[in-house]
């Protein structure tokens, strides 16, 4: 889907989003162990059931009773499946927004097959009343309802690891401190070093696009580009971060709550958000007396200000001018692509935002108890506190295992938030 | 110059490569040895460095101890305030920072600097290339792309450094460049970027200066058989050339980072700043194949001669292209089309 805004507001940068690759965040990544042996065990507990045609149309009824006992996961996963088979076979795939995150290139054939299983189970009924072929017809019922089930576990693999398919290659780390004064500056300098020791740690190139120092050594703002196969690994540390701790400013010795905010901003492609040249004032510090030959500095900063939305981002840490605006048009892009994703209210716009870890940004996620040595995630409710604070902050192993953990969660609570959606959209 | 002796001691040690100075007891130590983090050495250095009206004080020594601790975004500098450093890193660093009190240019200090996706080696007093120069090259890769031509031919007069030949080739392995310059260092300079990057299978050095008759003579062979072609005879599809613009009246007031360190052939213009541009023109008319085009940095007075020059002679088939700006909105590329 390409929407161009460019006539109606003004704006004269176009955006084309790809709705159709809802799965944004969605990684390629291997499929989860834990949730692939569970559906796997509970696929072939539940054994054979019918699903006649009827069936196939969604229907509300069953999926009422929301939040309980674990075999309505897979009554649910199972009716989900039923749906989307009955969109493929009818064609109404494109036009539909809440399955669109499903990649028909990788699942296309499956559903193929599964249309297939599903008529052959239902034309056994049509067998009329002789013992024998009755007889033949149950045994073969019980191999298709078999291969029904196989198929149904591949088909789910496919769709929640496409879920996470194609998150982006580079993202922008954006920390900056909230409430707190001092100590939160301080607080950012101590996030910063995490998750810079956490991109060593998962092999990432990793470069600071801009930073903005205090007098006290802390930061009041900084920037730092990531790109690797692993930065889907940051995806969910956008939001709110909480400190409590006796900051080494107070003298009494009191607890502080202070806060810094990360945003992960992914870095689109040229084509993704395209800006107009002539939409662009590009400042250099040169930029006053004849320049060329007849100067020389060594400042090669760039402030780039994108006209119709007065956004205005710098970089100045390259010596090479060059490389320090194309970091700077990099930023851009990723702000506007933000606030673009940002105007969208639909639903499946909300999700994929989540998904990429914009949808935190204002919500309180994390937070970190130094008297306690605890980290809390607040997402994950009971099971999100951990007592490793200090191993935690050097931004290795224990870092990767709450993202892990993240990772499972919300993906199994997008597939499930797509469910009920479609559920109250039946009624 | 108002330190000259110091200039020269500078000079002498960076050539060498010799750490000692001939009068040590002159040196001005600024650095304390027993507090000698890095913290320290910047607030005094760039303190001592504003005192004495150096430009850029604060980036000049954050450049500086990038250099001796062996990193190169000054943005980690602010990482190690609290590493100290050794002993001979401390000598190193204030012999360094000698020269810039001379008002050596940074580039030349440190010895290297970066041009878009490149650091090239820079010595004394080859041309500091300048980062408007980068935009010429962007231009360039860009009317290449467009055209999307299987190989492309490309010639640099007046290579300095070698950035922009070097520069393009690492940006597209279609690219064959010939760089020339009149200086022998110059030349050498080029060829030595050329092996720290790689490129010795795209670049072509040759010793050869562009004269005011528009003919190229080359001046001494540098290695072997490669360099008897004869440029005079040579098609190109681009000729490219940052030459010496500025206006003989200009050089005086040029900064002395310029005026003293830098090789004012690469700069001076002659009296319009066009001494070059003419013959560059001209021979352009005869080197570039039917639809190659010149690229060439001017001052911002150039391109209305420019477009008047090619209206004047229109014999040479050359055809004004456009002007494009610098990001000051100077005007600061001309692009020229040779029609069939």
């Amino acid at each position: 889907m390409c929407s161009s805004s460019c006539q109606q507001n003004q704006l004269y940068y176009c955006i084309v989003i790809r709705i159709r690759k809802m799965s944004l965040l969605v990684r390629r990544c291997k499929f989860d162990s834990y949730w692939y042996s569970t559906f796997v065990n509970r696929l072939k507990l539940h054994k054979l059931h019918a699903w006649s045609l009827t069936n196939l149309i969604w229907t509300s009824t069953s999926f009422c009773n929301a939040h309980a006992k674990p075999n309505i996961l897979d009554d649910r996963t199972k009716k989900f499946l039923d749906y989307l088979t009955n969109e493929y076979r009818n064609k109404s795939w494109q036009s539909n927004n809440f399955i669109d995150f499903i990649d028909l290139n990788a699942s296309g054939s499956l559903f193929n097959e599964r249309v297939q299983l599903v008529e052959n189970i239902q034309n056994l009924h049509d067998l009329g009343q002789d013992v024998e072929i009755k007889k033949l017809a149950k045994e073969e019922k019980m191999l298709y309802k078999e291969q029904l089930n196989e198929l149904d576990e591949r088909l789910l693999h496919i769709i929640l690891t496409n879920m996470y398919k194609d998150f982006y290659s580079n993202i922008i780390v954006e920390i900056t401190a909230g409430v707190g004064g001092q100590e939160a500056m301080l607080f950012v300098k101590d996030l910063y070093e995490t998750y810079i020791g956490y991109a060593k740690y998962l092999d990432l190139d990793h470069e600071v696009i801009d930073i903005e120092m205090t007098d006290n050594k802390g930061i009041r703002q900084v920037s730092i580009m990531m790109s690797g196969d692993q930065v889907k690994k940051f995806q969910h540390e956008g939001g709110v971060h909480r400190v409590q701790r006796v900051p080494a400013t107070e003298r009494a010795g009191r607890v502080h709550t202070s806060t810094a905010s990360v945003a992960i901003l992914p870095v689109p492609s040229e084509i993704q958000i395209m800006i107009n040249e002539k939409d662009l004032k590009i400042e250099t510090k040169r930029s006053s007396g004849a320049g060329g030959q007849h100067v020389n500095t060594t400042d090669s900063a760039v402030r780039i200000t994108h006209l119709p939305s007065r956004l205005s981002v710098t970089c100045q840490v390259h010596r090479s001018q060059g490389k320090n605006k194309e970091m700077a048009m990099d930023k851009l892009r990723s702000i506007l692509y933000e606030q673009q994703l940002n105007k969208q209210t639909s639903f499946t716009s909300k999700l994929r935002q989540k998904q990429m870890g914009m949808g935190f940004r204002n919500e309180k996620i994390r937070t970190y108890n130094y008297n306690q040595n605890r980290v809390t995630d607040h997402r994950l409710g009971q099971n999100g506190t951990f007592y490793n604070l200090i191993e935690f902050m050097q931004g290795g192993a224990a870092l990767e295992e709450l993202e892990d953990r993240l990772y499972n969660h919300v993906r199994m609570e997008t597939l499930l938030e797509i469910i009920k959606k479609l559920e109250s959209q039946s009624k | 110059m108002r330190n000259k002796p110091a200039v020269f001691a500078c000079l002498q040690c960076l050539v060498n490569n010799n750490l000692t100075l001939k009068h040590p007891e002159q040196r001005l130590f600024v650095s304390d040895i027993r507090e000698c983090t890095i913290g320290n050495v910047l607030d005094q250095w760039s303190r001592r460095f504003e005192s004495e009206g150096v430009p850029e004080p604060v980036e000049s020594i954050e450049h500086i101890v990038a250099h001796v601790i062996g990193i190169k975004k000054i943005i980690d500098v602010c990482n190690v305030r609290n590493d100290t450093l050794n002993a001979s890193q401390i000598e190193k660093l204030e012999l360094l920072c000698e020269c810039r009190l001379s008002r050596m240019p940074v580039q030349y200090i440190i010895g290297e600097w970066d041009f878009r996706d490149i650091t090239v080696k820079l010595v004394p007093p080859i041309f500091i290339p300048r980062p408007e120069t980068e935009i010429l090259v962007d231009f360039v890769l860009k009317r290449l792309n467009s055209l999307q031509a299987d190989s492309c031919e490309i010639l640099e007069i007046g290579c300095g450094s070698g950035a922009i030949s070097l520069a393009l080739a690492h940006a597209c392995k279609k690219i064959k460049c010939i760089a020339i310059d009149e200086n022998l260092h110059a030349c050498n300079l080029t060829m030595i970027n050329r092996s720290k990057l790689d490129l010795m299978e795209q670049i072509t050095v040759i010793h050869a200066t562009l004269k005011s008759d528009a003919s190229i003579e080359a001046l001494s062979n540098l290695n072997g058989a490669g360099d008897s072609r004869d440029l005079n005879s040579k098609l190109f599809d681009y000729v490219i050339s940052n030459p010496p613009y500025v206006p003989t009246k200009k050089i005086p007031e040029l900064q002395p980072e310029i005026r003293i360190y830098e090789d004012l052939r690469a700069l001076d213009g002659g009296d319009d700043g066009l001494k070059v541009i003419k013959p560059l023109l001209k021979y352009a008319a005869k080197a570039l194949k039917p639809g190659g085009r010149l690229f060439v940095e001017v001052d911002p007075t150039h391109p209305e001669y420019i477009q008047f020059f090619t209206n004047k002679y229109p014999d040479l088939n050359l055809h004004y292209v456009h002007t494009y700006k610098d990001f000051c909105n100077n005007d600061r590329f001309v692009e020229v089309l040779k029609v069939v």
